[in-house]
């Protein structure tokens, strides 16, 4: 069996997003993010699964989530939860990626920007 | 399909990553494919059948490897200044120990020999099992152990982290060097006003010296070559 294909660019900077979106909603731990990515994409978005976690690292180290272990059906997770400044960066992150959106379904829709009075 | 945590784990120790940061990576990593193994049984697969899906899901040695690697944030100093572990913390180490020893040797001379002209040579009458002589004795051991013991932390550090081989024989080459050409003095004498001096000098010695430094470094290397058999046999058999 192969490995499943994954989107190359996913990483770039949309696993962040996604991630924190997520764990705005409720504290989750890698399994439980990687799932809830792949339902509620419709599998659109594919990763190789273990990649999340050096992302869930990264987002730890900057402050912007937190991580705490706890035991669930008598196994340790580590369970990842927002912070204030992850909400902050989330913040930036969907103004970023809305407006790069609506540039590229203008461009797709066969709009144009308004062009500067001569 | 074989699982690639095992070889992931030395990739990223080769890497640089520092073991804190690889061994939570791997921890998290076994946790997930027990799930998906446990995810895939519930699909109606057979055990071997859930565990090889299981792994194609949580991605190849190369991509999990490759996401770690990439965040430079995770590498040890020891990956990011191997110069300043492997070249100045020896010098660190071993100048805080010796220090140590040269207290312990100033404080059994004022209490075991006060007003004796040095504190090294035979006290008449002493026995082998004398206090006083246990005490030189056991700093004495500390004063040249120190070379090694700060050896083995290097090697330690180098073994743990897959450093090169080259970092840490500069260290113990420099400790060799220190511990062939340093010396102690301690004489009342020479500062008549003082309660006695103690000092440290460093300079080619007679060849008693050089068998002590050779002892010093194979001493802290025998650890590392151990490892190196080790290594080199785990990955023949």
């Amino acid at each position: 069996m192969t490995p499943r294909d994954s989107n190359p660019s996913f990483m770039n900077g949309v696993p962040e997003l996604l991630i924190l979106q997520l764990l705005q909603q409720q504290e989750m731990y890698g399994y439980e993010i990687v799932q809830a990515i792949r339902t509620r994409t419709g599998a659109v978005i594919a990763v190789g699964e273990g990649v999340v976690y050096p992302v869930l690292h990264n987002l730890e180290r900057d402050g912007a989530l937190t991580a705490q272990r706890k035991p669930v059906n008598g196994r340790s997770r580590i369970y990842y939860s927002l912070t204030p400044a992850g909400a902050r960066r989330l913040s930036d992150l969907s103004t970023t990626w809305t407006n790069l959106a609506t540039a590229i379904q203008h461009i797709l829709t066969g709009g144009q920007h308004a062009q500067p009075l001569a | 399909m074989p699982s690639p945590l095992p070889e992931l784990r030395e990739r990223l120790l080769r890497a640089g990553i520092a073991p804190r940061h690889a061994r939570r990576y791997l921890a998290e990593l076994t946790d997930h494919l027990s799930d998906l193994t446990v995810e895939e049984r519930s699909h109606g697969l057979s055990p071997s059948d859930a565990r090889t899906a299981a792994l194609a899901r949580i991605g190849t040695t190369d991509s999990l490897a490759a996401a770690m690697i990439a965040q430079p944030q995770f590498q040890s100093f020891t990956a990011r200044a191997p110069w300043a572990v492997f070249g100045l913390t020896p010098f660190i180490l071993l100048a805080a120990l010796w220090f140590i020893s040269l207290c312990l040797l100033r404080l059994g001379w004022h209490l075991f020999l006060p007003g004796a002209i040095t504190p090294f040579g035979s006290v008449p009458g002493q026995q082998l099992l004398d206090l006083r002589n246990i005490y030189f004795q056991v700093n004495r051991a500390l004063y040249l152990g120190a070379p090694i013991l700060v050896g083995w932390s290097m090697i330690l550090i180098a073994i743990r982290q897959r450093r090169r081989a080259l970092w840490p024989m500069l260290s113990l080459i420099l400790l060799t060097l220190l511990a062939a050409t340093s010396h102690v003095q301690a004489n009342r004498l020479e500062v008549p006003t003082g309660l006695g001096h103690i000092r440290v000098d460093f300079a080619l010695r007679p060849a008693a010296q050089n068998e002590y430094a050779l002892a010093v470094l194979l001493l802290a290397l025998l650890p590392y070559i151990t490892w190196r058999f080790r290594s080199h046999a785990e990955l023949s058999a």
